[in-house]
């Protein structure tokens, strides 16, 4: 059996105005992959493609070990799928939805699902139409989550949410991460949402994975170095520096590959270092996104 | 193809029209009643009811049950459970038609014994059932436009070229050399034209379905 949750090898999707290129991605069971992306980057229709809506044109998919789409029907037992433009029936309750849900999967967890109503403050003899955003989304999570399911694809969950909502979720994702069993997908633009609970991190932009790797591995490779620069000191060009701002005499180099030999380049030199910052995952991604727009075009 | 999940597909396209349904089969009956109490008046109202109610029952199932299920977009959350999206299909088709078929045959076997019943009606027997089967041709082809093209707009359209088509379908029959002598007959007359226009209307419903299922199978995209 597969220890991956879900693969995508060399996957391309055309459309007329937007093309998915040679998508490789790799979720190893009991991760939490952080999908980021602009909005129309592709991370719905990467979703779609995972999920067996959308069809891939070229290229391999497989989730929980089985090939998508033919063999959708039978992965979809053990994946939850929610996403940000689903919408429940309007006329009817969510307890009649929890009832629907429960008399197709036998791994429904009712104890499990009257807590998460509490937890959300939902009512379920409540019809569709009469939640708010917020509770529509609780509501489609409860029904997902209360399956148990191996695999959870979350395509922009937390999107509209007040920031209340978005915690609440937050929490209970938090809580799914705790159990090594299940693997989760999380797409969001929302770089905070996906910091706060992801172990992986990919970029996609433009239909391209722009970056793909542990979000440790993020966070302790990618650095901004301010330093100074003494008169008639040039800063010299150094490898691993993506980016440099300068202002003056004040400049800021960024680094995606940091292993603590820059500053000492810099200071050896003659280039004085002020500082060394870590960068916020939002800071990474939009770093990530111009350095691919950059080389794109060149 | 898992039986348990497609039944509980289509139970739960039916409670989810049960109000139309529910209106839809008490219309029926009431068309029933009132075409039963035998008087020219009655006779023409009640069967025109009967032929509007199929008509009504036709067009709002498939538009309650796919292009509102698209529209509204529950479309993704119905594709999220472990079906495939012949399996969609399958269920769409037998929940509109198990819902439509037993209604449709209940008034229309109705109509036709109430007529059968009547004394010297019997000639119009053969163009009622011509008349009858026209909406259950029309609510497959309308099931087949929504699912196929997923097309609000379309399916609006193909609504209404329907509805607008029955007069001229009217217009076509009572034209047919020696049908208006023949629906005077006391006794029921299966003429030639009468039978192929019942086997062209059954072809019409037969490969609507099967058209269904071949678009579906070569689609790539479903949400």
């Amino acid at each position: 059996m597969s220890d991956l949750a879900l693969r995508l090898d060399g996957v391309n999707k055309r459309y007329r105005f937007f093309e998915l290129h040679d998508i490789h991605l790799e979720l190893p069971l009991g991760r939490i992959m952080g999908f980021i992306g602009p909005n129309g980057a592709g991370k719905s229709t990467t979703i779609r493609i995972l999920m067996g809506l959308v069809h891939q044109e070229g290229g391999e998919v497989f989730v929980l070990g089985h090939r998508m789409p033919d063999q959708q029907a039978a992965a979809k037992w053990d994946v939850g799928f929610a996403s940000e433009d689903m919408r429940l029936y309007d006329s009817a309750t969510l307890d009649w939805h929890m009832r629907f849900i429960r008399s197709i999967f036998s791994t429904w967890d009712h104890a499990y699902a009257q807590v998460l109503l509490k937890r959300f403050d939902l009512k379920p003899e409540q019809r569709i139409k009469g939640l708010s955003h917020g509770q529509r989304v609780k509501a489609a999570l409860l029904l997902v989550l209360a399956r148990r399911p191996r695999l959870l694809v979350l395509d922009e969950p937390t999107t509209g949410l007040d920031p209340v909502a978005r915690h609440e979720v937050l929490r209970e994702l938090t809580d799914v991460m705790g159990d090594e069993r299940r693997s989760v997908l999380f797409s969001s633009h929302n770089t905070q949402d996906v910091e706060q609970i992801s172990d992986q991190i990919t970029f996609i932009d433009r239909g391209h994975i722009i970056d793909s790797r542990d979000k440790e591995t993020f966070m302790d490779r990618w650095r901004r170095i301010r330093v100074e620069l003494p008169s008639g000191v040039q800063l010299p060009a150094l490898s691993g520096v993506i980016d440099i701002k300068q202002t003056g005499r004040l400049a800021v180099a960024t680094t995606n590959t940091y292993d603590g030999v820059l500053p000492r380049a810099y200071e050896a030199a003659g280039v004085r270092v002020q500082a060394v910052e870590h960068m916020t995952l939002e800071e990474i991604f939009v770093q990530n996104v111009q350095c691919s727009r950059e080389a794109g075009q060149a | 193809m898992n039986r348990a999940l497609l039944s509980r597909l289509i139970l739960k396209d039916w409670y989810l029209a049960r109000a139309t349904l529910a209106l839809v089969a008490a219309a029926g009956c009431a068309s029933i009643g009132v075409l039963y109490l035998r008087s020219e008046a009655t006779g023409f109202i009640g069967l025109t009811a009967a032929f509007i109610v199929t008509i009504l029952l036709g067009v709002s199932l498939p538009m309650l049950t796919i292009v509102n299920e698209r529209k509204r977009q529950n479309l993704a959350f119905v594709m999220s459970l472990p079906i495939s999206p012949m399996e969609y299909t399958t269920a769409k088709i037998l929940s509109n038609v198990l819902a439509f078929f037993p209604i449709w045959l209940a008034i229309t076997a109705g109509v036709l014994w109430t007529i059968a019943t009547a004394g010297s009606y019997g000639g119009i027997i053969p163009v009622t059932l011509v008349l009858a089967l026209t909406p259950f041709v029309a609510f497959c082809v309308l099931v087949a436009v929504a699912i196929v093209l997923e097309s609000e707009l379309v399916a609006i359209i193909t609504m209404g070229a329907f509805n607008v088509s029955y007069s001229f379908y009217w217009f076509f029959l009572v034209r047919i050399p020696g049908l208006q002598q023949e629906m005077k007959s006391p006794v029921a007359i299966w003429s030639r034209p009468i039978l192929s226009i019942i086997a062209a209307e059954i072809a019409i419903i037969v490969v609507a379905v099967g058209l269904t299922f071949f678009f579906q199978s070569r689609k790539r995209d479903f949400v």
